[in-house]
């Protein structure tokens, strides 16, 4: 397998609803200066650009990465843009690290932008991904599929309203403590369960917002990577799996979101997730996604699921912490978003996280998912382990 | 290191400018070619890269339709937003990383699903909203703008231009996918209607609707499937910056940049010597030009006396675009890819009736952006 790569820094914005201060390259910028500086680097020592960013429409420019691209450093140098969907921030991740596993990249940066703010409906656009023939008219978007699969799931995996809620107060709690976090509010099971029914059985607290924001993450190979950062955060396993997902097609228990870490956990040499990794940062947007994922991801056996929730599992001192900066609950600009699972990774890793440092880490799980959600996969499913020493 | 991953498939569909297949069919179609050409089924490919345009797809997120007749159900699969020239570079990484010893990469574009003011009007939705936008700049004008000044620093003509559509023309004439396959005269190109000074409509590529599909392959690969290939010999890509006014619009720097790269990988030190044949992105005859000084087929401010002398005729020296380039079939996204598949078909010596003799080393090149904002140069090889 190629050369080992690392991550060595991380850069990320205020993610908020709407930023009127900043245009798509400010925030571009202020992203990739922060990710160059937490590296040590200087432009000039990028040797290569990955660009995430998913669907235009939600942005209204057509191809932004291009006048996006001097923001993060890309003039004269190669530069590509990824879009999975959801998915985009982890299939650029991976794009970024074959870059450097080929041998022709030393130091290759990968930023990720979404600005969800410039869409009156983003719901409305998301209907536009379904087949427009067959699907589309059924007036199908991001929340009342989730909600289908979550439905389904709730009888399969015995978990109910309350467990969810418990899963929301949680990743709201964990947000208090991350700087970028775009929702920071404290909220009980009580306000979850009260707050207004968007699509059953999601209420608005168990939903992400729409943010803006920006991501960057700097990947270097093993010779750079040892020198740039006192504590690498090395990439162990990654992997990807495309589905294609027609409404009703679907259902599987152990759907591609799983295959993809399974993949990636093999490279990584992981056999027992629940001994084996520390953190998880995954790709939930709604609550009941984050308990499909701990069966999904291997963390527990299907009637286990409601007993890990209220067990405190993944809280910030449970067995196995999820989403120790909020997760995407409470940040999702969309093509960013998988990134931004893989930076707070690296930052566990690197003992970077402040306030939501979880101590002793020794493997980091992190997940994206785009496309049209199913039961615990997705169109385009994404994983990558980070490691505190390279496997 | 260069060496080791090779073109092992190749496939195109007939370039048209309404192809009335569903969208998945008309990739499915391209994608099962390509694997059968390439001897491999499907269950072996390791990995999909892919290069799709949502905004022309008319879809928010087009390979969640397209990715399973593109051969990525259940595979891993990225989709670049780029040109298919990016995919192939991608692909490439993906093979030298050492994660994957093959590659898929399919690209296709149905234009005919916009009606062409909607293709100008997703171009000019790519300037940005404050500065550029309200100019009515788009594909059509910011070309255009390249060409006037292209003209009035070196001297080149309308006449020049013309020549490179005669020729691409009537090379498209030789090429049974093409989707213009009439030959065109000089006249007709100078009287065709103006559409943005000096461009008129001859000058400019038609709107297609086609796909594309390359298997590409490690070496150790390639000896089990036992068929003619062509070779990675070098590749490199580069960005332009945004904004017009920060750049010289004609020198096409980072088509120069990715092209001294890919040399220098391949060992090429004369270009219009060492290199047989080239399939480049013309995405008008006036950039063909500009794309020969960028390429180093001539020097800088040579490329209208460089059409005159003959030079990138079909039997000319440095034949450019035998399968008559985009200005014959214009499949927005895959065009990169199709100059990557008509480049390799030319090494290994099956471009049928477009054959040039004789070919060792191709070159091959995409662009992505207005302005040709973004390149990637591609030196193919029938020598492991």
């Amino acid at each position: 397998m190629g050369r080992r790569v690392a991550i060595v820094g991380t850069g990320q914005t205020k993610y908020r609803t709407k930023r009127f201060d900043m245009s798509a390259p400010d925030m571009v910028y202020e992203a990739t200066s922060k990710a160059l500086d937490d590296a040590g680097l200087k432009i000039q020592d990028i040797d290569a650009i990955i660009f995430g960013m998913a669907p235009e429409a939600l942005d209204g420019i057509n191809s932004m990465d291009k006048w996006c691209s001097c923001a993060a450093a890309a003039r004269g140098k190669p530069f590509m843009r990824i879009h999975t969907g959801g998915a985009t921030g982890g299939s650029a991740a991976i794009a970024a690290a074959y870059h450097v596993a080929s041998g022709l990249f030393d130091v290759v940066l990968a930023v990720a932008l979404e600005r969800v703010g410039e869409t009156p409906d983003a719901q409305r656009i998301l209907n536009r991904i379904y087949d427009p023939i067959l699907a589309s008219d059924f007036a199908l978007n991001i929340i009342n599929v989730v909600a289908m699969g979550a439905t389904r799931a709730m009888e399969r995996l015995r978990f109910t309203e309350q467990h969810m809620a418990m899963i929301s107060v949680k990743n709201h709690l964990n947000a208090l403590n991350n700087p970028y976090a775009h929702l920071q509010i404290k909220i009980s099971i009580e306000d979850v369960l009260k707050s207004p029914l968007v699509c059953w059985p999601f209420k608005l607290l168990d939903c992400c917002p729409r943010s803006d924001g920006a991501c960057a993450v700097v990947f270097a190979c093993e010779k750079k990577a040892r020198k740039l950062a006192p504590i690498p955060a090395w990439i162990n396993g990654m992997a990807a799996i495309t589905d294609v997902i027609t409404e009703g097609e679907t259902g599987s228990s152990t759907g591609p979101s799983s295959e993809a870490a399974w993949k990636a956990y093999k490279m990584a040499g992981i056999t027992d997730p629940k001994r084996q990794i520390q953190v998880v940062e995954c790709y939930a947007p709604f609550s009941a996604m984050e308990l499909m994922l701990y069966e999904g991801l291997g963390f527990c056996k299907p009637n286990e699921v409601a007993q890990l929730a209220e067990s405190g599992f993944g809280e910030m001192t449970g067995k196995v912490p999820f989403t120790p900066s909020g997760g995407v609950m409470c940040s999702n600009p969309i093509g960013a978003t998988a990134l931004i699972r893989i930076a707070e990774a690296a930052i566990q890793i690197m003992q970077k996280g402040e306030k939501r440092q979880i101590p002793n880490v020794q493997n980091v799980l992190a997940t994206g998912a785009g496309g049209s959600p199913g039961v615990v996969s997705a169109s385009f499913n994404t994983a990558m382990v980070l490691g505190l020493k390279p496997h | 290191m260069a060496n080791r991953v090779a073109i092992a498939g190749i496939a195109q569909s007939k370039y048209v400018g309404n192809n009335t297949d569903a969208l998945s069919d008309m990739i499915f179609e391209v994608t099962a070619k390509a694997l059968e050409d390439a001897h491999i089924d499907i269950k072996d490919i390791e990995c999909v890269t892919l290069a799709a345009h949502d905004m022309l797809d008319g879809r928010a997120i087009t390979t969640m339709l397209t990715a399973a007749p593109a051969g990525a159900y259940r595979k891993d699969e990225i989709r670049v937003a780029d040109d298919g020239a990016f995919a192939f570079a991608l692909a490439y990484l993906r093979i030298l990383s050492g994660h994957f010893t093959n590659s898929l990469v399919v690209s296709w574009s149905k234009c005919s699903e916009c009606v062409e003011d909607t293709i100008h009007t997703v171009a000019n939705l790519s300037y940005d909203p404050f500065f550029y936008r309200p100019f009515a700049l788009n594909d059509v004008t910011s070309y255009a703008i390249q060409a006037q000044k292209y003209m009035l620093k070196y001297s080149v003509t309308e006449e020049q231009a013309a020549m490179v559509v005669v020729k691409n023309r009537g090379n498209a004439a030789n090429n049974g996918l093409a989707h213009l396959q009439s030959k065109v005269t000089m006249e007709e190109v100078i009287k065709s209607d103006a559409v943005s000074y000096p461009l008129k409509k001859l000058d400019l590529p038609p709107w297609s609707d086609g796909a594309c599909a390359v298997v590409l392959a490690k070496d150790t690969l390639i000896k089990k499937l036992n068929k003619k290939c062509a070779w990675v010999k070098g590749i490199s890509w580069a960005n332009d910056t945004y904004y017009s006014g920060d750049k010289d619009l004609i020198k096409l720097e980072s088509l120069s940049i990715a092209a001294k790269k890919a040399y220098k990988m391949a060992g090429i030190s004369n270009p219009s010597k060492e290199i047989d044949v080239a399939e480049i992105h013309d995405i008008t005859s006036f950039h063909e030009l500009m794309e020969y000084e960028a390429l180093g087929f001539c020097s800088e401010g040579m490329g209208g006396r460089y059409i005159e002398s003959g030079a990138t005729k079909f039997k000319g020296g440095l034949p450019v675009n035998p399968s008559g380039g985009c200005l014959s079939s214009n499949p927005y996204t895959a065009v990169g890819l199709v100059r990557v598949a008509e480049a390799a078909l030319q090494v290994m010596g099956q471009a049928g009736e477009h054959q040039i003799s004789g070919v060792k080393t191709a070159l091959a090149h995409g662009i992505s952006g207005l302005g040709a904002q973004s390149n990637c140069v591609m030196i193919l090889s029938n020598n492991s």
